[in-house]
């Protein structure tokens, strides 16, 4: 079978600095695929690309057989790709449930209507149930701790339905045992839905315990690929990741 | 050829002025980020300023000695406005800021009519360069030519400032990056200051060296500053350079332009823009803001007053005329029309996070639209109010397709180019509108020429735009609106278009305000192109501000307030500064509007 997802010599560069140089890799169908490597790697640009907020200087997106390259985020999102945000920048000045009837409407293209969709509340329900926010349905955005918001941006993410769907560092800024039970939410997820995901992190707990597939970037290029024991092993990806990462993880 | 050639010089020697203007103007935005609206107000100041020293020392050697004194006299009011107002609402969102350099605009009117009263004056021409030289045939006055070279002369020195200078470094430093600035050990409150004295004397030497061309009236503030607001625009605000293309662009488009449409020649001018700003969104030499645009509005979340509250309102309502003498019910109607032209001010403004200069544009078309069925082809009330508010929706949906593709101040901006448009078609074509003399006679039928009947029409129009525009804030359409306004690049990704669903705000706004609009006209009788105008704007934002841009019910706290205000101030020969004064005083103190003092007590409660 194809690949779901096909990126062929993806490049951007901004100014002089070449933030993404090359890169090609594949997601198949259901599958999670981890990307990691050190800050400044070109991760989150290249996430940016994928979703069309950015352009790129060259290469190809192929999604299920089909060019995506150029589109704009919104045409991408219908495409079936989700997407959540390193930094979640969510709706201020809605309450939870309001933020996810949002992000319902957009995926059912219902932005113009006046009037509520009429199932609205059972889906927001189960949205929130997935990302354990169902508590939480009432509070104003603002109130939310951090690690609520990031839930709070992948129940806006999921409620396209997406076949794929990217997560930019899902886990940063929780602590350890909310980072264990967030993904395990998204491991569930995962398996009752079918949804491949391609997810950054830099907890290598969550990865090696999450991921069905690695691959690593450094200064924009791909460097390895492999399954969780290949990329343990690989010389290489300890040499400019592993081995630092660990220390900086100590520094937060 | 000689003849083209000689409009040609005639543009550029417009463009000058315009040019030290908008310098100026951008030279303030770029170090403080705010728009300075009363920039306007300098250029005035520095053209009485002018007269007055030529009046003193007579023409020799008065009129040399009037440029520097101009440019110091306006410098020194702009620093001063800068110690006592702007110092305070850096940190306010950019329309306070706006609306409080209004409050200036309107001061600085009252002041300059008592120093130097009400009547025009016209300076002598400049002595030494009073002749004409022949080129091609034509006859170019040397004033213009002396104009034409005072651009890039100003260029080359503000180039030099800025270029050579460490003043110059800090200005650059601060206007690229503010963090580095303050890590460089920019003493911010000066420099600010500096700033913008130095924008002020540029404004107050353009309008000083317009002395010899134009008359010098109270109203130049305000037509120059939408000519000024396009040329920043256009070149990019913050840009110098940018300035001096965009000004000799749009002097060069004018002087030509007059040949094509003498009617209109801002139409060319909006035209010129709308293309630069659809290629280059920051203008010709502008560059995107480094940090993300932070959505304007204060943000102390949405407040939504419960049905049970408006239908009370609305009982209230229904029973007053029956207590009312015919001076409140007429001050009440009065209320009423103008709370739906703020409402829906307010619905473009909270919701979707839009501030708009210019939504008098679709209060008049709506006006206008009514006026001009009624006048020219005789229609009746039912059909000119059905009108007014299509008409309205058609310019909005027209104007606001370019002015969604802007966000924060350039789109402000945009809005009042939009409106000042409109403006000046209403004024220069006077076989359709009557120009200046408005189109008058225009009364509503027998049924309700009797004043308690139009009152519950007023009333029930002003239902109607409650009602929608409350769904619309409630609904799928508005949250989305929201969402675009709080996290535009998040919404994008979850599929929203966010520039459609401002366009479609915006064109919802201009419907509503066009049906106020439709009734104001029936109400008086006639419409004039003051309705149009720039003041008639600001009055919607005063009202949105007065109440609370969070709360669609503050607009109508904020009519009440402002027609009571005006009602008062009337009596007064400086009512329009005691306005200013009051809008300051709110802008300055309370952010939030009135309706927000009361989320403002509550969060300080629960802190
Ligand atoms: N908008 C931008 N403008 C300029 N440089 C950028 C921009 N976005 C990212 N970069 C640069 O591109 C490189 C990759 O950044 P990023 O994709 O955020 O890395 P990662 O997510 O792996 O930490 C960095 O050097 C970063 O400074
Ligand atoms: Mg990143």
């Amino acid at each position: 079978m194809s690949a779901l997802l096909q990126v062929e010599d993806l490049a951007k560069s901004f100014g002089g600095v070449a933030a993404v140089a090359g890169v090609g890799f594949h997601v198949n169908a259901g599958e999670r695929l981890a990307l990691i490597g050190p800050n400044g790697a070109g991760k989150t640009t290249c996430f940016n690309l994928l979703n069309g907020q950015l352009r790129a200087d060259r290469g190809k997106v192929v999604l299920d057989g089909r060019n995506i390259t150029g589109r704009k985020p919104r045409q991408i999102v219908r495409l079936g790709i989700g997407r959540t945000f390193q930094i979640a920048r969510s709706f201020l000045s809605m309450t939870v449930a309001e933020a996810v009837e949002t992000a319902l409407d957009a995926a059912t293209r219902h932005t113009l209507s006046f009037r509520r969709a009429p199932d609205a509340s059972v889906r927001i329900g189960e949205l929130l149930e997935q990302v354990g926010l169902q508590e939480q349905a009432n509070r104003s955005v603002t109130e939310l701790p951090y690690g609520d918001v990031k839930r709070l941006d992948l129940a806006m993410a999921l409620s396209s339905s997406p076949r794929l769907l990217f997560m930019d560092e899902p886990t940063a800024g929780m602590a350890a045992a909310d980072r264990a039970l967030l993904m395990d939410q998204v491991s569930r997820i995962v398996e009752r839905s079918g949804l491949a995901v391609l997810f950054t992190e830099h907890d290598m707990e969550a990865v090696f315990g999450h991921a069905d597939r690695v691959i690593v970037m450094a200064r924009g290029q791909l460097i390895a690929e492999g399954t969780v024991e290949e990329i343990r092993r690989d010389p290489e990806v300890r040499r400019v990741y592993l081995g630092r990462t660990e220390g900086a993880e100590a520094h937060g | 050829m000689g003849f083209y050639f000689a409009q040609a010089l005639t543009g550029l020697a417009s463009a000058s002025s315009l040019f030290l203007v908008a310098a100026g103007l951008s030279l303030i935005f770029g170090v403080t980020r705010v728009v300075n609206f009363a920039h306007g107000s300098l250029y005035m100041i520095g053209a009485y300023v002018a007269m007055d020293v030529i009046g003193l020392f007579g023409k020799v050697p008065g009129f040399w000695l009037a440029l520097p004194v101009a440019a110091l006299v306006s410098a020194v009011v702009g620093g001063l406005i800068e110690v006592t107002v702007l110092r305070r609402i850096y940190r306010a969102p950019e329309m306070f800021q706006l609306v409080a350099t209004f409050a200036i605009v309107l001061i600085a009117q009252d002041v300059a009519e008592w120093i130097w009263g009400v009547a025009d004056r016209f300076g002598p021409r400049a002595p030494g360069l009073s002749g004409v030289v022949t080129i091609f045939g034509e006859r170019i006055p040397e004033y213009d030519l002396f104009l034409i070279a005072m651009g890039p002369i100003t260029l080359f020195l503000l180039w030099l400032l800025f270029a050579r200078t460490r003043f110059g470094v800090l200005v650059r430093a601060a206007t690229q990056d503010r963090e580095m600035a303050a890590a460089l050990g920019v003493d911010q409150a000066k420099l600010f200051t500096a700033v913008f004295c130095l924008g002020a004397g540029l404004a107050g030497l353009g309008g000083a060296m317009q002395v010899p061309r134009d008359a010098v009236t109270l109203t130049m503030d305000l037509e120059i500053i939408a000519e000024v607001f396009v040329i920043t625009v256009v070149g990019g605000m913050g840009s110098i350079p940018g300035a001096y293309l965009a000004a000799i662009l749009i002097s060069e488009l004018n002087a030509f332009g007059i040949l094509i449409l003498p009617e209109i020649t801002l139409i060319v001018a909006f035209a010129a823009m709308a293309v630069v700003l659809v290629i280059r969104p920051y203008g010709l030499l502008g560059r995107p803001p480094s940090a993300p645009e932070t959505p304007p509005g204060p943000g102390i979340g949405t407040l939504r007053l419960p049905a049970k509250v408006w239908f009370g309102l609305l009982a209230v309502m229904m029973i007053l005329p029956f207590f009312a003498d015919d001076f409140m019910t007429v001050l009440i109607i009065d209320i009423m029309i103008l709370g739906m032209f703020a409402m829906s001010l307010q619905f473009l403004m909270g919701p979707g996070g839009m501030v708009s200069f210019g939504h008098a544009a679709y209060f008049g078309v709506g006006a206008y639209g009514a006026a001009l069925l009624v006048y020219h082809l005789d229609a009746g009330m039912g059909w000119a109010l059905a009108v007014a508010p299509v008409a309205a929706a058609a310019a909005a949906l027209f104007f606001g397709w370019f002015c969604v593709r802007l966000s924060g101040v350039y789109l402000a901006m945009l809005t009042l180019a939009a409106a000042q448009i409109v403006w000046a078609a209403a004024t220069q074509m006077q076989g359709l509108t009557g120009g200046d003399d408005g189109i008058t006679g225009v009364w509503p039928t027998k049924l309700f020429s009797d004043g308690t009947a139009f009152y519950y029409l007023a009333l029930s129009f002003a239902v109607i735009a409650v009602i929608v525009l409350r769904q619309a804030t409630r609904s799928p359409f508005g949250r989305a609106l929201t969402a675009a306004r709080d996290a535009p690049l998040r919404a994008e990704a979850l599929g929203i278009n966010v520039q459609n669903q401002q366009w479609m705000a915006f064109t919802l706004a201009g419907t509503v305000a066009g049906l106020a609009g439709g009734l104001y006209v029936f109400k008086k009788g006639s419409v004039f192109p003051d309705v149009l105008a720039i003041q008639q704007s600001v009055d919607a934002l005063i009202m949105v501000l007065l109440g609370g841009v969070d709360v669609l019910a503050g607009a109508l706290i904020g009519a009440t307030t402002f027609v009571v205000l005006e009602d008062v101030f009337n009596q007064f020969e400086a009512w329009r500064s005691m306005l200013g004064g009051v809008i300051l005083l709110i802008a300055m103190l309370a952010p939030g509007g009135m309706a927000g003092l009361g989320t403002l007590i509550r969060r300080r409660k629960a802190a």
